[in-house]
């Protein structure tokens, strides 16, 4: 096949507007798959994925299409991760391909992940096809949804596309589109090996499955390669595409898309985004773009027994081949005992890691709050990185502190801009920019930390706009920000799995609200327990738990002994679950829980 | 000795509070079910009939809502079969409202000495909050009823921390029962028990119910205020004059042996714990091939003990010491050591005369000792 024939695409939109049931039905009307094979939306094979209606790992699809002129054609359709945590790996995705379709859901209008998917494929250069889905909704307006795609991206959508993935209405079409208005691959077949990584998995048979995308040159069985950037080499023992199954060929060449396995014990030796090439006669230039996966959220993960501490680390090892993003370290914690450290891209990433090392690995873990990485520079000109309040150094010795920012795109009906603005504000938000998209659509342009987006910042977005207002960011760097770190003492005792950092002018709000929660989450005990908070050495909130007056079963008959002795047992299991600090019992959720206290009392 | 429970499942109108085994159901059953239950105690005595009967528990469920009749055919049947002792003290429940003078007359004819009548409360708006179906005066004559029918054994229900009850609403309720002078007076702090209609009612906000505190200041009235009048507190929730504690109730603290007949009930005969079918028509059924039985539980000596502790710990005069150790062969204070070593010095209990019993703290927080020997 020459690359005249080749068409690689991506579909890209916010979520639920129908990604992967469009996808579904390009594979169902190609027959790349039977309808006994079909499972609804087959590009997300994960549980977790299904469940949470989101596509974490790329996947491609090699679909053979006859055309209406006669002609035969491959499409390779590359799926990209639809989370704001994960846009290094959609920015990968979409270099690997020549155009993408825009779907946007015909009621719902542009929304912020459409922006932000958009201009990474216009950064890319891509060729974009705009689709309007869900057309059979009665709340349908294609018309103003076309308008909002022109107004907000430039992209001429007169000729959108109008689809029901759902029906399969318009199916055809978007075939007959890719093919007409996406180019063709250019590449070099004879120049030296080129191949994009845009993703890769461990499989626990066959070791890595890198997902490449093949620039200049081919690549074939028993070729020696070598990784650009980590400068790691590899024989080739099999390369193949995806139909969806692994289906081996005897060489991929330049416009092709498929999957090479080379004897790669770890996901970190092939990094998204990395270039492949010959080991002998290799390219002088990567292809450009590539970037380290940076860890932006951390949190520390204790097992509630002990004893699963190296359990714990197995699992997080496991986790790992697969996701270089993960990253941990051994910890300890006065309050929590041992346990990691972990570095995660966002809070999504955070979930799903620790949901998977409950599910799959069994694990009953306490998290500690997230907190993002602080930069600190001391007195003396050295400068650390804090990713754990308990690595604050003593205030007289800190010179400058600096946190991470994003740069965020809301995009929101006018009338709430007043309410999301204050919110903006209220997180310490930089104001940047605002723009009508239509008369009464505007996206709004912010700077703010990375810390105020993580707690509940999405939840308060949509509650106070209820529902119409949808986010996206990136990060933009350090800035300099007063900050203070923030003590909690349990009956006196300085819990450290309770220390955060704060900005200094909400400490004391923060604290008085965080002694409060931790009242309502800590039950009674046996005495009276004190909560305090601190910063340094000055106590700035206070409440008292009350001790436990009255706990005793009113009835005991005949017929109840066994039934009594099992709310017995309950009440011991619950107690057994909680962590011991000192003499206080603190349930296991208070530690995620604590600073989410703050936006539920605003809201 | 033994003691000898018969479950009458069958409620008018099932309260808000209730999670028993109890059901609003046709009276046509009322029969057919009874000759259930005598199918079961000649099944039973064959096996159990040397077991000396020291006293007789009709419960429910709401039993006067039977005719004596039936219920003497039961009482009959028992004494028939098993070696019940001639001074055995046999009770029955009561609702007020179901409770008149001619079967309160009927019901010491067929030889019931000892009446438990659920007052639960004696203010209406309790009363109605609770989901009862009788009012205080009804309560009251039912009392007075029983009383004239010659009843001279006469325990009151009554439970605190009901729906919109204050401290002096339950000291009212109270000291209006105590003027009664009942032989017997329990006193329920209130249970919301899961998948009650009370719990849905709590959780949507219709109803509130006393917190911790107040139960806890209701409780500690109620001990003091009975005990003035010369009751004496004799288990968490059990308070009797003249020394007409329930004999019944004390096979249970004392971990004795039982059997119990009907749905649903439990029984206790050495270190097997059994009980049967939980549904009135099941049971019925279970009568044609005597399958009543259905979860058999056997104990094993630690279990016994724990038992043994946590039911004895109940009783104010708390655990015999001795009797412990000449029962499983063992010291309590050895086997527990590190736990009443804790429980004496956080002031939960303590060691008199050979005995091991709650203090006052540890009557309020008794689950907190309980905890510890599970």
């Amino acid at each position: 096949m020459t690359q005249k024939h080749i068409r690689n695409f991506s579909i890209i939109a916010h979520i639920d507007h129908g990604k992967s049931t469009l996808a579904d039905r390009l594979l169902e009307a190609t027959h790349t798959i039977t309808e006994r094979e079909m499972v609804d939306q087959v590009l997300d094979s994960m549980d977790l994925e299904r469940e949470r209606g989101i596509t974490i790992k790329a996947r491609a699809v090699r679909i053979n299409y006859r055309a209406r002129d006669g002609q035969d054609y491959i499409l390779n359709l590359i799926d990209t991760p639809g989370h704001v945590d994960f846009t290094y790996e959609v920015s990968r995705s979409l270099a690997a391909c020549e155009g993408a379709l825009l779907v946007v859901d015909a009621a719902q209008g542009v929304e912020a992940q459409t922006l932000a998917n958009a201009f990474l494929a216009l950064e890319n250069n891509l060729e974009i096809i705009p689709v309007i889905n869900k057309i059979d909704l009665p709340s349908a307006d294609p018309a103003r949804v076309a308008r909002e795609i022109e107004e907000s991206l430039a992209i001429d959508a007169s000729n959108a596309l109008l689809v029901s993935a759902k029906t399969g209405e318009g199916t055809e079409e978007v075939l007959e589109a890719i093919v007409k208005q996406i180019p063709e691959p250019k590449g070099n077949k004879e120049a030296s090996l080129k191949a994009l990584i845009f993703d890769s998995l461990y499989d626990p048979y066959r070791g890595v499955i890198v997902y490449i995308r093949v620039v200049d040159g081919s690549i074939k069985k028993g070729q020696k390669i070598r990784m650009m950037a980590t400068g790691r080499v590899a024989e080739v023992e099999e390369v193949g595409v995806l139909r969806p199954d692994m289906q081996e060929v005897d060489e991929l060449s330049a416009g092709e898309v498929g999957y090479v396995i080379a004897g790669i014990k770890e996901v970190r030796d092939s990094k998204v985004g990395d270039t492949i090439t010959d080991a002998k006669d290799g390219a002088a230039e990567p292809l450009p773009g590539y970037r380290e996966a940076k860890p932006m959220v951390f949190c520390g993960l204790y097992p509630v027994d002990g004893n699963q501490y190296e359990d714990l680390r197995d699992a997080l090892s496991k986790l790992q081949l697969n996701d270089p993003a993960l990253v941990y370290e051994p910890e300890t914690s006065s309050a929590l005992g041992f346990g990691f450290r972990c570095g995660f891209l966002g809070l999504l990433h955070m979930e799903i890691i620790k949901e998977r090392l409950e599910r799959e690995y069994d694990l009953e873990l306490v998290a500690t709050s997230p907190s993002v990485a602080y930069r600190v520079t001391k007195t003396n000109g050295e400068q650390v990185i804090i990713r754990n309040p308990s690595e604050m150094p003593q205030p007289h010795i800190i010179e400058v502190m600096e946190e991470p920012f994003v740069s965020a795109v809301i995009l929101l009906p006018s009338e709430y801009v007043g309410t999301i603005m204050e919110l903006c504000q209220d997180r310490r938000g930089i104001f940047k920019n605002m723009q009508y998209l239509s008369e009464n659509r505007v996206e709004l342009q912010y700077e703010i930390p990375l810390a105020e987006i993580l707690f509940d910042f999405f939840n308060q977005l949509k509650s106070r706009t209820r529902g119409y207002a949808s986010l996206d960011y990136e990060h933009s760097g350090y800035k300099v920000t007063e900050l203070v770190k923030l003590d909690i003492l349990l009956a006196g005792n300085p819990v450290d799995a309770f220390s955060c950092i704060v900005p200094k002018d909400k400490a004391y709000r923060i604290g008085r609200d965080l002694v409060a929660k931790l009242r309502e989450i800590i039950p009674r005990q046996m005495f009276e327990v004190v909560i305090q908070a601190a910063i340094g050495s000055k106590i700035i909130a206070r409440e008292s738990i009350k001790a436990k007056r009255k706990d005793v079963l009113a009835k005991c008959y005949g017929g109840d002994v066994t039934r009594k002795r099992k709310l017995l047992e309950r009440q011991k299991e619950g107690k057994r679950r909680m962590k011991q600090i000192g003499r206080v019992e603190v349930p296991q959720e208070a530690f995620m829980q604590v600073l989410q206290v703050e936006e539920k009392k605003n809201s | 000795m033994t003691a000898v429970y018969v479950h009458i499942p069958f409620c008018k109108q099932k309260c808000k509070y209730c999670d028993f085994n109890s059901y609003a159901a046709a009276s046509s059953l009322y029969e057919v079910y009874i000759d259930a239950l005598i199918s079961e105690i000649i099944f039973r005595s064959s096996e159990l009939r040397d077991l000396n009967v020291k006293s007789i528990y009709i419960g429910g469920g709401t039993p006067t809502l039977l005719t004596p009749f039936l219920l003497e055919k039961v009482l009959t049947s028992i004494k028939k079969h098993f070696l019940v002792a001639k001074d055995a003290e046999v009770s029955i429940e009561a609702n007020p409202e179901t409770l008149t003078a001619d079967k309160a007359v009927a019901l010491r004819q067929i030889g019931i000495n000892r009446m438990s009548i659920g007052f639960q409360s004696l203010d209406n708006d309790c009363l109605r909050a609770l989901g009862r179906k009788h009012t205080a005066k009804q309560a009251i004559n039912a009392f007075k009823v029983a009383r004239e029918a010659g009843f001279d054994n006469i325990n009151v229900d009554l439970i605190f921390g009901a729906p919109g009850q204050s401290l002096a609403g339950w000291a009212l309720t109270l000291e209006q029962a105590i003027s009664l002078e009942p032989e017997h007076v329990s006193c329920y702090g209130l249970t919301v028990e899961p998948g009650t209609r009370l719990e849905h009612e709590i959780a949507s906000g219709k109803l509130k119910v006393a917190d911790q505190d107040l139960q806890s200041d209701m409780f500690v009235y109620a001990i003091k205020s009975l005990n003035e009048s010369g009751y004496e507190h004799y288990e968490i929730s059990n308070y009797a004059k003249g020394g007409k504690q329930c004999k019944h109730n004390l096979v249970y603290w004392n971990n004795g042996d039982y059997i119990g007949f009907g749905a649903g009930a439990h029984s206790k005969i050495g270190n097997k714990r059994f009980h049967n079918v939980l549904g009135i028509e099941d049971y019925i059924n279970s009568s044609r091939d005597y399958s009543y039985t259905e979860g058999v539980l056997e104990l094993t000596m630690e279990g016994e003990m724990s038992d043994t502790i946590i039911l004895g710990l109940r009783k104010m005069e708390g655990i015999s010491l001795k009797d412990f150790e000449s029962s499983f062969g063992i010291s309590l204070l050895n086997l527990y050591a590190e736990q009443v070593k804790e429980l004496i010095s956080d002031g939960f209990v303590r060691i008199e005369n050979g005995r091991l019993k709650l203090t006052q703290k540890g009557i309020l927080l008794g689950n907190e000792v309980f905890l510890r020997f599970i």
